[in-house]
């Protein structure tokens, strides 16, 4: 790809104007919304105003760390490694559990990404005592499942040791 | 140990890496107690399965993978020697003493593999290699890598011992693919001015249940049972030949490998090695870090899980380290060794403010000898693709017995002692001596702390050399 026309032409060839488009018709919808609505003094309410419709929630604070934490992920798979030879089999691999959980704050459940209870990760920690970054893993698997309903908070990972 | 009836002194080593394990492994067998803090596993569990000790050959702008120096390919002593001299900063400079004493770092290199071999062996996990020979090892995608010391499992794909190599197909496998890996590894060759090796792919008649396993993790893990080995090995049966290694992935057992290795051999009748791969495939050094666990469960050692807050010196013979575990606990202990690692392993921060030692605010210095504690990453960072970064060599300074040094350039506690990768002076992923480090400085910081046990606190005699 060599300079803007080339990407242009990649750009095209793929797909990408139809996704910006798309980006640009929901970019107009927003501005327009925000015309109509009533505006407010706190900035917090005035968001959700015009986002709770769409099903927009203020994460929780249990939430909001979790998915933090997620975001010290290294990638490296040593808790798929331990899930697999303590003989666990949840429907999401932990480490892909972390990876989403650290791009996205969203209620799977709503999206039908929840894995179904017999396919669900038992809860055993032994992914969280082997992450090096010292992320509750085995929490993060329980929210895919019932988001809200981690269960209560260990100590605040450092990031030592 | 004191006369005076006194125990024989407690220390704590933070992390549960290599240097980690190599000290507290040492100080165990010179009769102190020893407690391990940790709150997981460091980089020593991520890495490929080989253990470097002689380094790339310095101021060789090639790949590092790809020691070639006037078209000849070094020996692992050839590239110690040219290594250390010129590489002034590197640990190797304080641990083996300055330039011309190379029998000296070969002798104590030797030593040092020697008993790691013994801690890795009750657990099967094999270490081969040597500072004579080199070993060419295939990678996953196939590229080629110079190893002087291996784990076992990927020490069996040293293509230079081989007279053919087999890569074995396993199609559903995610992440392996035997036909790019033998197109790879052929213009590998070609391209280190090797002989060509024969190269074939071979379709064993996999039972069922492991045949449509497409995750290593799982694939691995179903492989430790009894009846999985079975039928693994009488699926390769007959594809051996003289000479010919057969190339797995690497998800040959998470723990009960080597039995599968051996049943392979045995039924096969050819040399079985795994690709070398790092994380997410990263199972050697799963295999090396559970390995290295078992060894300390062994020896008595006790095992703190929990991440330290702070550590500080309590008087001039002992410390306190406070616990980062909702309690704030305190660890007493009569000397601390510090192996946290860098930036993986969380000895190193580099938080948007400023890159920092997070327990005891140690001075840091890049490789270019600059202080850098206090200054933002990016300011240190060097723009361009491929720039060495001298962010990359950041840790600490050290003075001969491996005590860390203060602001004022004097150890910052007389029995406060720094192994691994949190010594500075090195880029681990450049150079290649990462665990060769971890190893041989956690052994040295071992000696030294027990010395001190022993001793006066403060005393400034040089530590005995390793014999």
């Amino acid at each position: 790809m060599r300079g803007y026309r080339g990407f242009m032409r990649e750009f095209a060839r793929t797909g990408s104007l139809r996704a910006l488009s798309l980006q640009l018709r929901t970019g107009a919808a927003h501005v327009v919304r925000q015309w109509f609505r009533r505006k407010r003094s706190d900035p917090v309410a005035q968001f959700m105003a015009y986002y709770g419709p769409d099903g927009v929630a203020r994460p929780e604070a249990e939430t909001r760390s979790l998915a933090l934490s997620a975001q010290d992920c290294l990638v490296c798979g040593l808790c798929n490694l331990e899930c697999a030879r303590v003989g666990g089999a949840p429907a999401i691999d932990p480490r892909d559990a972390v990876v989403a959980a650290s791009r996205l704050e969203v209620d799977w459940r709503r999206l039908g990404l929840a894995p179904e209870p017999a396919g669900a990760c038992t809860g055993c920690d032994a992914c969280s005592r082997v992450c090096p970054a010292g992320i509750p893993i085995h929490r993060l698997q329980a929210q895919l499942l019932a988001p809200g309903a981690a269960p209560a908070s260990d100590a605040t990972p450092g990031r030592i040791g | 140990m004191s006369g005076d009836g006194r125990d024989p002194g407690r220390v704590a080593v933070i992390g549960a890496g290599l240097a980690g394990a190599a000290a507290a492994l040492t100080l165990a067998e010179a009769g102190a107690q020893v407690v391990q803090v940790a709150g997981g596993p460091g980089a020593t569990a991520l890495v490929a399965g080989t253990l470097d000790v002689a380094g790339a050959s310095p101021g060789i702008p090639t790949l590092p993978w790809r020691d070639r120096l006037r078209g000849n390919v070094l020996l692992p002593r050839e590239r110690l020697a040219l290594h250390r001299r010129g590489a002034p900063t590197h640990p190797y400079a304080q641990l083996f003493g300055g330039g011309e004493e190379i029998d000296r770092a070969e002798r104590e290199i030797e030593a040092a593999m020697l008993r790691l071999a013994g801690w890795l062996a009750p657990e099967g996990l094999a270490l081969a290699g040597s500072l004579a020979a080199n070993r060419l090892l295939p990678s996953v995608p196939g590229t080629l890598r110079i190893a002087d010391y291996a784990l076992g499992p990927v020490a069996g794909g040293d293509v230079l011992t081989a007279s053919e190599l087999a890569v074995v197909d396993l199609p559903a496998l995610e992440g392996w693919d035997a036909r790019a890996l033998a197109r790879t590894l052929a213009h590998e060759l070609d391209a280190l001015g090797l002989r060509k090796l024969p190269l074939s792919i071979v379709h064993p008649a996999l039972p069922e249940r492991l045949r449509g396993e497409a995750g290593p993790a799982r694939l691995a893990a179903q492989l430790d049972r009894p009846e999985a080995r079975a039928a693994l090995a009488e699926a390769v049966a007959g594809l051996g030949a003289e000479g010919r290694v057969l190339l797995f992935p690497p998800v040959l057992g998470l723990d009960a490998h080597a039995p599968l290795i051996a049943a392979l051999e045995a039924a096969s009748g050819a040399r079985v090695g795994e690709a070398l791969a790092f994380p997410p495939y990263a199972v050697n050094g799963y295999r090396l870090q559970r390995a290295l666990d078992a060894a300390l469960r062994r020896a008595g050692i006790e095992r703190v899980s929990a991440r330290v807050r702070s550590v500080a010196g309590a008087d001039s013979d002992r410390l306190a380290l406070t616990l980062a575990d909702g309690q704030g606990r305190r660890i007493e202990a009569d000397a601390v060794v510090l192996a946290t690692g860098r930036f993986v392993g969380g000895g190193l921060e580099a938080c948007t403010e400023a890159v920092r030692e997070p327990l005891l605010a140690l001075p840091l210095y890049d490789g270019d000898g600059r202080r850098v504690d206090g200054i933002p990453a990016w300011r240190s960072a060097r723009k361009g693709y491929g720039n060495e970064q001298p962010l990359f060599s950041a840790g600490v300074r050290t003075d001969r017995r491996l005590r860390p040094l203060g602001s004022h350039g004097r150890p910052h506690h007389a029995r406060l002692f720094a192994a691994g990768d949190l010594l500075g002076g090195f880029d681990p992923s450049r150079e290649r001596t990462g665990l060769g480090v971890a190893l041989l400085s956690g052994i040295h910081a071992g000696r030294a702390a027990a010395e001190a046990l022993r001793g006066p606190a403060g005393a400034s005699a040089e530590p005995g050399g390793m014999p």
